[in-house]
């Protein structure tokens, strides 16, 4: 038969005066209350950790007991606020999660660069001539019909002549490669 | 870590806690009982305060009657620790600080005196306890000692004067106290 609030609390007046003897049969009385509580109060995943802690600050903080309250009053606070706590510290840490993942991405000014530079490289590549853009392209595409019908070393000597074009026409308009 | 064992140390180390509070008022006594002794710190007052600390840290961690003997034990104590330095200075013994200058008989008088009125408040506070034996033990310990940081100048007959008269008037109050326990 599990103890009533009454027995509780005579354990719990019973262990806050020292008495070693009352430790395990008000263990035994209350966490099975305090598991149960932080399995619905806890968030998902955490009910049993949140548990665990709240026994332990019970029995940490036993000392600070008012004998007038109710024990199960007491212990189910302790195991309330320690849900909450557990709670808030997991959206603290998923808000500072969000906030990194808002870091990496990219940034508005690293957006338009991004953009200029493309911009400029379709420019220079447009300054080539078709077999060349089309040689680059299937080189950067791995394309194989692209390159039906010639071969490997042809279209490697081709890259390379298209490449050292699109470098000059590159130099020619913006200075360094 | 098994949650229970987690549990258990966290309520040793609390009840740890409350033995290094239960000692801290010595934080004050040593220093008063230097004071009493004009700033100087006879050498048999360090082991007494030891023992003291020692006792008092022992109750607190233990709990129980011990516990709740602490404080009681101090304030009992109280009127042994100051009455012989208010008593005996005008005589001019004290002052001197000077087993061999003071006498013995007034010296146990006054403890003992002390003693009495440490030991009376004791007894009839430990037959209120719960566990009036290990109040009544543990407070009369702790009034002896606490008195013993003055009286101890006198020697043991200040000492002896001190535990006499705790003894002498808590026994009966605690076997009084034990008898109406039994016939209720």
């Amino acid at each position: 038969m599990r103890p009533g609030r009454a027995e509780i609390h005579a354990l719990l007046v019973r262990a806050a005066d020292g008495d070693r003897g009352a430790f395990d049969p008000l263990f035994d009385a209350v966490w099975p209350a305090v598991q149960h509580l932080c399995a619905r109060m806890a968030p998902a995943g955490d009910g049993d950790d949140a548990a665990q802690e709240a026994m332990v600050r019970v029995f940490t903080r036993i000392a600070e007991f008012d004998r007038e309250r109710d024990a199960m009053t007491w212990i189910l606070a302790i195991a309330a606020w320690q849900c909450r706590t557990v709670r808030r510290t997991r959206t603290r840490r998923r808000e500072d999660h969000a906030a990194v993942e808002t870091e990496g991405a990219e940034r508005p000014d690293d957006l338009a660069e991004r953009r200029e530079l493309i911009a400029a490289a379709t420019e220079t590549l447009g300054s080539l001539s078709d077999d060349d853009v089309a040689t680059i392209t299937a080189a950067l595409t791995g394309d194989p019909t692209a390159r039906a019908g010639i071969a490997p070393a042809t279209f490697r000597k081709r890259l390379e002549r298209a490449l050292a074009k699109l470098r000059a026409a590159w130099r020619s308009r913006y200075g360094s490669p | 870590m098994e949650v229970r064992e987690r549990a258990r140390r966290a309520y040793e180390r609390a009840q740890i806690r409350i033995g290094i509070e239960t000692a801290a008022p010595l934080i004050v006594l040593v220093p008063l009982a230097m004071v009493l002794h004009q700033g100087g710190m006879p050498s048999s007052v360090a082991p007494i305060a030891f023992a003291l600390a020692a006792i008092l840290f022992a109750s607190g961690w233990r709990g129980d009657g011990w516990r709740r003997a602490a404080p009681i034990g101090l304030l009992a104590g109280l009127p042994g620790l100051v009455i012989p330095r208010l008593v005996l200075a005008p005589l001019g013994h004290c002052p001197a600080c000077d087993p061999m200058m003071i006498d013995a008989a007034t010296c146990f008088l006054v403890c003992g005196g002390a003693g009495m009125v440490a030991g009376i408040t004791i007894g009839v506070l430990a037959a209120r306890d719960a566990s009036p034996v290990r109040f009544a033990i543990g407070a009369a310990a702790i009034a002896c000692l606490t008195a013993a940081l003055t009286c101890v100048v006198a020697g043991m007959a200040g000492i002896a004067g001190v535990a006499a008269g705790v003894a002498v008037s808590t026994a009966p109050a605690v076997m009084l106290g034990a008898r109406a326990r039994a016939s209720l």
